[in-house]
């Protein structure tokens, strides 16, 4: 259970809730969605009390994106956005002319105008998620809530995911929320970071400033994992093989460095070390007076070294 | 825009379906009677013989107006039932309303009987008919209310239909023990019954069939659009507006009453409520309640009427079970279907 949340967001904004699994993100979005009762305190929309406003009142206001996947057959993808217009249509849900138009915009806005005869069931995960993203914005809401949207998708269609939300709020003047546990992720796009913690707390900033104040290292640690506030990322600190040194810069040295780090060696600097490797053109690699062509023959090598002492 | 003419063309099609199969229905039984004649009756003109007149306005026209109900009712409420818990294997009879209504019918068909000896109910007069029909709905009503209680309070439909599930094996076993019990001469009475007939409704009881079907279909006209918004979930329909207990209450009611009246006058007829509205979204390749709820009406009188024909058997003395037939001709044509139509197995599959 959160104590103490206390959290705004403005129109044009892009915010993620993050937080570790079983922190109460998805909670913390249907309390504002009023999709569920809350324990205690308010939820307030321009002055509205969301649990007060009537259904089609807050439909008009709220629209969601739930990681429940709609499995649904024989519907367009067009169909599907158009029942977003659901607080706008008479009883049959016939579609007036600005009713279209708003659902043709939807679709553009979130470049899934190519889909819009496409069946649903026939989309690929990340189509079907910037469809679904269509309907909640024909809501023409003024609060957009996604519980996860990236859940499903591989890397690059989560960046793109994250990009299309991050231009809706821009564009739009909407306010965005979205959840996940991908710090990385949130770290790149959002505008401002609602930071959910173990305990129950909520940290709310700049991700950077959540970053350099060790906040995210204080959410996310767990036994054998530090947060690399440099890095922006976690790192594995299980018990080191040893100590290597990579003599070279630029892109070919970081990722061998990577490669040492996985193999468990400390890499650093300078002082006495076990493994000493200096990146050559071509890309090549020299160990012990050996040269080896891929960082894949490296770490085999490194291990074979490690194997050799004990 | 070729989808829309499409439809229109299913639509028109369907539509001179349900006519023959009407038509049909009338001229075709156990006494042969010419075309031309029917057509003279049913215009109000005279027939040639007078027991014609008799045979086509007192036995066949209200059989065959029954069947279209009965087809309608059937084939709209499985469609509800199948979007509102999103299972494409729901069909009326799921929440245990055939078994409320067979229970209602075996109290007063084999424990009556049993109790008060074989004198009661020995005459199968209008009297005795009236006592099934009368069983029926009291049986299918009361597990109504029961599945309507918890619906009111549950949050997930699943529990619904379980529970559902639950009062159905429950009557179903009460079933069994009054069976068991029973005077064999009781039991196939309670057995004609469960067989499934259109022809033991007579001009009063369409009295009451008519209106009861003509609720429940207007009730699923009145809440397309949020059967529409249902076919993605309670959630997502909750966040659009829509009040979905009042809702699930409102289909699940329609519903009921759907087919607990149809059951009370006609049996427990299996097969429709299901398959009409899988043969329904293949026809029409939509899952758009604004044309499945018209579709599923006039797709299911049209199977129900041809069922009923095909079981009088035209030409002979002899009547097939309803229900064997219904089952009978629509398997396999549903099996052939959907292993043809890759558009029907995805509306089946999702």
């Amino acid at each position: 259970m959160l104590r103490d949340v206390d959290v705004c967001l403005a129109g044009g904004e892009l915010a993620c809730v993050l937080g570790p699994n079983g922190t109460g993100k998805s909670t913390l979005l249907r309390t504002l969605a009023g999709m569920q009762p809350r324990l205690a305190g308010s939820v307030e929309l321009d002055g509205h009390d969301v649990q007060r406003l009537p259904a089609r009142d807050l439909a008009r206001r709220v629209s969601v994106v739930l990681t429940e996947r709609a499995e649904v057959g024989l519907l367009r993808a067009y169909d599907l956005v158009a029942l977003g217009r659901y607080p706008y249509t008479g009883w049959a849900g016939r579609l007036r002319s600005h009713d279209h138009a708003v659902v043709s915009w939807a679709l553009e806005a979130t470049g899934a105008s190519d889909l819009a005869s496409r069946d649903v069931s026939e989309l690929s995960d990340g189509e079907r998620q910037r469809v679904m993203i269509a309907r909640a914005l024909a809501q023409e809401p003024v609060v957009l809530l996604l519980d996860e949207p990236t859940a499903f998708l591989d890397v690059a269609r989560r960046v793109e995911v994250t990009t299309l939300l991050r231009g809706l709020a821009r564009d739009t003047g909407r306010a965005v929320l979205f959840s996940t546990h991908e710090l990385d992720l949130a770290l790149r796009t959002a505008d401002s970071v609602w930071l959910l913690d173990t305990a129950g707390r909520v940290r709310v900033g700049a991700p950077e400033d959540l970053v350099l104040d060790g906040s995210f290292a204080r959410s996310f640690e767990v036994e054998g994992l530090t947060f690399d506030t440099a890095a922006g990322r976690f790192v594995s600190h299980g018990a080191s093989v040893g100590r290597a040194r990579v003599r070279g810069n630029g892109v070919t040295a970081r990722w061998t460095r990577r490669a040492l780090e996985r193999e468990g060696y400390e890499v650093v600097d300078e002082g006495p070390v076990d493994v000493d490797v200096a990146v050559l053109d071509g890309p090549a690699w020299r160990l012990d007076g050996r040269e080896v062509r891929s960082l894949g023959e490296l770490s085999a090598a490194v291990r074979h070294l490690g194997q050799d002492e004990a | 825009m070729l989808l829309a003419r499409h439809r229109g063309l299913a639509v028109g099609v369907s539509c001179v379906a349900l006519v023959v199969a009407f038509v049909a229905a009338i001229a075709l039984g156990s006494v042969s009677i010419p075309l031309r004649q029917v057509v003279a009756i049913l215009a109000g003109g005279h027939a040639d013989q007078p027991a014609w007149r008799t045979i086509v306005v007192e036995f066949r026209l209200p059989k065959a107006i029954t069947a279209a109900l009965a087809g309608a009712g059937l084939g709209v409420a499985g469609l509800q039932l199948q979007t509102l818990f999103r299972n494409p294997l729901a069909d009326p009879f799921i929440l245990g309303i055939s078994s409320g209504a067979s229970l209602g019918v075996a109290f007063v068909v084999l424990a009556a009987g049993g109790a008060a000896g074989s004198t009661l109910l020995a005459g199968l007069g209008p009297l005795a008919d009236l006592g099934v029909a009368g069983g029926a709905v009291v049986g299918s009503a009361l597990v109504m209310a029961i599945v309507l209680a918890v619906a009111r309070r549950v949050r997930s439909s699943v529990t619904v239909l379980i529970v559902g599930l639950m009062v159905g094996y429950l009557t179903t076993a009460i079933v069994s023990l009054l069976v068991w019990g029973a005077v064999s001469e009781r039991l196939r009475a309670y057995l004609v019954w469960s067989f499934g007939s259109f022809g033991g409704v007579d001009w009063p009881k369409l009295r009451i069939l008519a209106p009861a079907v003509a609720v429940g279909i207007v009730a699923a006209l009145l809440t397309i659009k949020q059967l529409n918004a249902l076919l993605l979930g309670e959630e997502y329909a909750a966040s659009m507006g829509v009040a979905v207990r009042r809702a699930r209450m409102l289909t699940i009611g329609a519903a009921s009453l759907l087919a607990g009246v149809v059951t009370a006058f006609c049996g427990p007829i299996a097969f429709l409520g299901i398959a009409v509205a899988h043969l329904a979204r293949a026809v029409t390749g939509t899952s758009d309640h604004r044309v499945l709820v018209p579709a599923c009406a006039v797709l299911g009188a049209t199977i129900a009427l041809v069922a009923s024909v095909a079981a009088s058997l035209p030409g002979s003395d002899r009547v097939l079970p309803l229900n064997a037939v219904t089952s009978l001709i629509g398997a396999p044509v549903v099996v052939v279907i959907l292993l043809r139509s890759r558009r029907f197995s995805r509306a089946v599959v999702t």
